[in-house]
């Protein structure tokens, strides 16, 4: 809990770096599954009846390694990763699929690691974007482009940094995991002030601060008299219930392109 | 007093950084690459001073993920400090050291060395290796946007810290060792949309296209220093470095206009005032990147603007800022072989058989120049100019091979006998005589890249090249303090002020350190906290 930001140095950096290999795997060599949602469906299901008993039904892991989290088994090229779904390695059994249904279940598998924006979802994201900002209020709280709140995580670039798997759960379960720098904390200063806001990094010594404007606030240890942290995010639980199925399919269809439109312009 | 600092600082982050606040920059702030526009480096702090710098120690370190090689220098904006890595940004809580967000760029597809940030209004500006200036909110890390200004596949790729003025983000451009076009760009500060591009080389056919053979399409003439700028002329001041080939030049004969040399531009339109070229024809790869700095003296007892400008080719220049002419040179290294000055109008008079041959000719200074893009400082009350130098030789080699861009084809190449290393010193300047005032040696390998800072106390901060951050006396070049930070130092220091205490930082090759003066650690009474 002490120290989020850490966390984001090490295993951020490992992330944002995997996302990056990925791009670069993506270059030098993409079968014509890869990205195609059609295919990367047809992969899911295959997923489920053959590798969900062990790699978890979402990838999460289980018996087997998570798919969605590993590094290990990534940056792998799409031949090797097909390889290894036909042939098995270890205790994986070889699947022996027919080769389109192999690369299909590649195709799926590959899916759960590349950057949101990368793999075609379905879901409208003119829909998405009007429950972002109005029906839902996510905007109360998230930043993009900047507009919105600053009490969520500044979602500009969400669609390179995260992925499908992760961008669903996140909405559908978003105390699953915490994005580092965004709990709540009450302080009582020695002064008698109260604060309120994010903690975006603290130690035993030192502790910094975003109140509701944005504005960071670097305050010594023992300048507090009391501290009070929130360990569950502040974001609202009820969002699978609040939201319908195609909401959270739109709402995935807007998420995923923050980061591809801000980008794609050439100087030449 | 904790209660003040705190919410003064509260007031303080809740304002934009304006085209004025970096102005005024330093102060307690730290705002731009070279610390002001100008590229004097010397801040007005004045709490740390030759008399109690003895008492500076550590006050926090961070280490830079990935780090191998850093080469950027930290911008500070009330209490945060930015700093790049290769395709990577990092906000830091400046007291602490604690960091508050980072943005790593997924897409960029080339990694080289980032020079540093620029911060205007409440974005912060970096570029990624291949070329995209990216605009984040300071206070969150969110991304405004991501603009592409070059293209990677015509040979460019971008180090420099963008430059930051009053509706202008100016970007430069590296790659002229491989064969690209060097050019300055200003972009939009809420769009990235390109504003103006000036190229450094004429097309053929324009004025300047006379002065090159072949190859002129790739001749080189990067940006890849930030520059300084004035705001009272709006005019901008960017070196240029070497031409392509850079040891070869049997096929671009000429001067190789606008190479090796420093250009004045219309920070409105980008159109060129003028310009001096140090090196006409340069075959030694001595590009021109090093500090254009910009001062008001009196010299021949009259007021005249001027320029410092302390050339890789081993001269110390002093030029007039308003016209480009040439007024006076000096050698700044004692190992100086390849000219035996410089002539009335400024050109070089070169000594016959120093160019690179097949065979290897050991040319004064090496390849990497007689100073470099480090950090100098300038300080008009005692009017000593702080350098640092490197005395050292290498053996030039050329081929006349058909040069293929993007090859990694430099015409040659260059290096030191093993035994002929070289030797870092810290020296200062009279800069209107360039008369030597003293020296700092320095021992080492001579594999460092370190910047020197100035403060109005007299006092200088400089990396040095066994891996320490040092201070020396700005008048004597007595040495005041040290402290070993186990590493290359490839860096220049900064100062800046929060919560009223002055902090001393610099990078090493992989990790950030500010210093500050000497207090005892006070036990820190760990406050009732609720954790769920």
């Amino acid at each position: 809990m002490q120290h989020y930001l850490l966390r984001i140095g090490f295993t951020g950096l490992l992330a944002a770096s995997l996302l990056a290999q990925h791009a670069k795997d993506e270059e030098a060599a993409k079968h014509p599954f890869m990205n195609d949602a059609d295919r990367i469906e047809a992969g899911r299901k295959a997923y489920l009846g053959g590798c969900a008993g062990c790699h978890g039904p979402e990838g999460g892991g289980g018996r087997g390694p998570s798919l969605i989290e590993r590094g290990a088994w990534h940056p792998m090229t799409d031949e090797n990763l097909y390889a290894t779904i036909q042939k098995g390695v270890g205790i994986m059994p070889a699947a022996n699929l027919p080769e389109d249904r192999g690369w299909e279940l590649a195709a799926f598998v590959r899916s759960l690691t590349a950057p949101a924006v990368d793999v075609k979802a379905p879901g409208d994201p003119l829909l998405g974007q009007a429950i972002f900002s109005s029906s839902a209020g996510c905007s109360n709280c998230h930043r993009i482009a900047g507009k919105g709140g600053f009490s969520g995580p500044d979602l500009s670039n969400i669609g390179r940094t995260s992925t499908l798997p992760k961008l669903r759960r996140s909405i559908l379960d978003p105390d699953y995991e915490h994005t580092p720098g965004f709990h709540s904390a009450s302080l009582v200063l020695r002064n008698g002030d109260k604060l309120s806001g994010l903690v975006k990094d603290r130690t035993n010594y030192v502790l910094q601060l975003q109140v509701k404007d944005g504005t960071l606030l670097s305050i010594p240890v023992e300048t507090i008299e009391s501290m009070e942290l929130n360990g569950n995010t502040i974001m609202p639980l009820d969002y699978k219930t609040r939201l319908t199925r195609d909401d959270v399919t739109n709402l995935v269809g807007f998420l995923r392109l923050q980061g591809a439109a801000i980008s794609a312009t050439s100087a030449k | 007093m904790q209660r003040f600092s705190l919410f003064l600082l509260a007031a303080t982050l809740a304002a934009q950084i304006s085209f004025e606040d970096i102005r005024k920059s330093p102060n307690h702030n730290w705002l731009t690459y070279a610390g002001d526009y100008q590229g004097h480096g010397l801040s007005p702090l004045t709490q740390i001073t030759p008399e109690n710098v003895q008492n500076m120690v550590p006050k926090w370190t961070f280490k830079v993920p990935l780090a191998k090689s850093l080469r950027a220098r930290p911008i500070v904006a009330d209490g945060v400090m930015y700093y790049t890595n290769t395709n990577s940004i990092f906000a830091l809580d400046a007291r602490s050291g604690r960091p508050i967000w980072q943005y790593i760029d997924t897409q960029a597809k080339k990694e080289s060395v980032n020079r540093g940030a620029a911060i205007l209004g409440n974005q912060v500006y970096f570029v990624t290796s291949d070329c995209y200036l990216v605009s984040l909110d300071r206070r969150t890390g969110g991304l405004a946007f991501r603009k592409q200004y070059a293209n990677i596949k015509d040979g460019v790729f971008c180090t420099a810290a963008p430059v930051a003025i009053n509706g202008k983000i100016i970007v430069g451009s590296a790659g002229g060792d491989e064969g690209m076009r060097g050019f300055l760009a200003a972009l939009d500060p809420a769009t990235g949309a390109e504003l103006w591009r000036t190229y450094t080389i004429p097309v053929r056919g324009e004025p300047g296209s006379e002065t090159w053979g072949n190859f002129i399409e790739y001749g080189g003439a990067a940006t890849w220093l930030s520059g300084t700028f004035d705001p009272a002329t709006n005019t901008l001041y960017w070196t240029t470095g070497n031409p392509w080939p850079d040891f070869y030049g049997g096929d671009r004969k000429g001067d190789n206009l606008y190479s090796c040399s420093l250009l004045a531009i219309d920070a409105s339109t980008g159109k060129m005032k003028w310009y001096f070229q140090f090196t006409p024809g340069d075959w030694h790869d001595w590009d021109a990147q090093s500090w254009p700095i910009l001062a008001d003296v009196t010299y021949e007892g009259k007021p005249r603007k001027v320029i410092f400008h302390a050339n890789r080719n081993g001269f110390l220049y002093l030029l007039d800022r308003e016209t480009g002419k040439y007024l006076r040179s000096a050698k700044l290294i004692e190992n100086l072989d390849w000219a035996s000055g410089i002539d009335p109008k400024g050109r070089p008079i070169p000594i016959p058989g120093k160019d690179p041959t097949p065979e290897g000719n050991r040319v004064c200074p090496g390849v990497r120049g007689a100073t470099n893009w480090m950090s100098q400082s300038w300080n008009p009350a005692t009017g000593l100019l702080s350098v640092i130098v490197l005395e050292q030789c290498d053996i030039f080699t050329s081929s006349s091979k058909t040069p293929e861009p993007g090859k990694n084809f430099a015409g040659g190449g260059a290096g030191p006998k093993p035994k002929d290393a070289g030797h870092f010193f810290l020296r200062a300047f009279d800069p209107l005589t360039g008369e030597r005032k003293w020296q700092y040696p320095m021992t080492g390998k001579a594999e460092m890249w370190a910047g020197v800072t100035g403060t109005v106390t007299g006092l200088l901060f400089a990396g040095d090249d066994d891996g320490h951050l040092i201070g020396v006396d700005a008048k004597s070049g007595k040495h005041l303090w040290h402290f070993q930070m186990g590493d290359n130092v490839y860096t220049s220091p900064i100062t800046y002020m929060v919560d009223g205490k002055q902090y001393v930082a610099i990078a090493s090759a992989t990790s950030i350190f500010a210093f500050g003066l000497f207090e005892p650690v006070k036990s820190v009474p760990i406050p009732p906290t609720k954790i769920p």
